[in-house]
């Protein structure tokens, strides 16, 4: 007998923001977990010597490191903010439906907000 | 709302998920359009009862008809529901219903899928009361406060629209308990008759049956009983670490 089929088309599925708010929590710690290495060597880099620091600076006066980093503080911020969502209902707070709304509401505004103010500092 | 099945629109595009297992085919979606009577509000229900009569052969389950017995949950456009306490006006997207089995369980046929995933999940939190004491001649008596604790997991009527709107469900659905079983065990586990507490935290304590569970809370979005499991799968985690510590 044939294996019976799932109806599970992810995009024929609504999610709610809660989801999403979860979803965008996952996808920003992966990046975290892939930028992280790169950008910390490189400050490595930058405080081992003069030519160090030069060598650094050199490369982060490029655009696309210019935007590499732009998009890893833009991941840092909201996994800062969801996290601490996260943890404050882990706590039993924000638990019902609507809280829960208002919450991931509330860190998609915050991320918005501090990311832009990032990224005027590092462009 | 009203006003989307108001007497100006008298035909539904219902776009519904077909699969008979006895055709060799693999599912598809068919298109209907349904006349439906003008000025109501019907249910989805009553809309695929309306379309059966176009088309016999299409299949689903359904019972009491008022949302107690739990029979017909199904997909609505992309949300999980029961169709017999889902209004058209509230279902519907401009003229367009789509409705398909619940995500993640085997399809039988059409809208019916096989359940037995979930309940194999519900009956390991065991969903009975154990008591070990020595019984008294007629009930075991409980304070108001005490019962006042199984206020909404008590009414929990097994439809399975929750725990198959649950991506961790999805991908571990014999791992992690979902979301219905798991407000049953927080229902056991907080009976002050319930002698098995601590076994039933002990079952609880992996990796996957509890703690699977990242609090998205698309089981409490879709819940037909306005029913919040995962307040409940938090207070067992609670339960859990507190008594870790």
């Amino acid at each position: 007998m044939l294996k019976p089929p799932v109806n599970l088309n992810l995009f024929t599925i609504q999610f709610p923001i809660t989801a999403l708010s979860s979803i965008s929590h996952r996808i920003s710690g992966v990046i975290l977990f892939f930028l992280t290495f790169p950008f910390i060597s490189l400050v490595l880099v930058a405080i081992q010597s003069q030519e160090g620091f030069d060598y650094a600076s050199f490369l982060m006066s490029h655009f696309i490191m210019k935007s590499a980093l732009t998009f890893y503080v833009a991941a840092i911020v909201y996994h800062f903010f969801s996290g601490l969502r996260h943890l404050t209902m882990d706590f039993g707070y924000w638990e019902t439906l609507k809280a829960s709304r208002y919450s991931a509401m509330g860190v998609y505004i915050l991320f918005l907000a501090v990311t832009i103010i990032f990224s005027f500092l590092i462009w | 709302m009203d006003a989307i099945v108001s007497k100006s629109i008298s035909s539904i595009n219902l776009s519904i998920y077909r699969y008979d297992p006895d055709s060799g085919k693999k599912p598809y979606m068919q298109d209907l359009s349904i006349d439906i009577p003008e000025g109501q509000d019907i249910m989805v229900l009553d809309l695929l009862n309306i379309a059966k009569e176009q088309d016999p052969s299409i299949s689903f389950r359904r019972s009491c008809g008022e949302g107690v017995c739990g029979s017909d949950g199904m997909n609505i456009n992309g949300k999980n529901g029961l169709g017999c306490i889902t209004p058209l006006s509230e279902a519907l997207k401009g003229n367009k219903i789509v409705l398909r089995p619940l995500p993640g369980l085997p399809v039988i046929k059409d809208l019916i899928v096989d359940m037995k995933q979930f309940v194999d999940q519900y009956k390991k939190i065991k969903p009975y009361l154990i008591n070990d004491e020595e019984k008294p001649e007629k009930e075991i008596k409980q304070s108001v406060e005490e019962r006042e604790k199984l206020d909404g997991l008590y009414e929990c009527i097994m439809c399975g629209c929750c725990s198959t709107a649950c991506p961790s469900f999805w991908w571990n659905p014999d791992k992690f308990l979902g979301p219905a079983a798991l407000l049953q065990a927080h229902r056991f586990i907080s009976d002050s008759r319930d002698t098995a507490t601590e076994e039933r935290l002990d079952q609880l304590e992996d990796a996957f049956s509890v703690f699977k569970c990242h609090g998205i809370m698309n089981c409490v979005s879709v819940c037909p009983k306005g029913l919040n499991p995962t307040k409940a799968i938090n207070e067992i985690k609670k339960k859990l670490v507190k008594r870790a510590l």
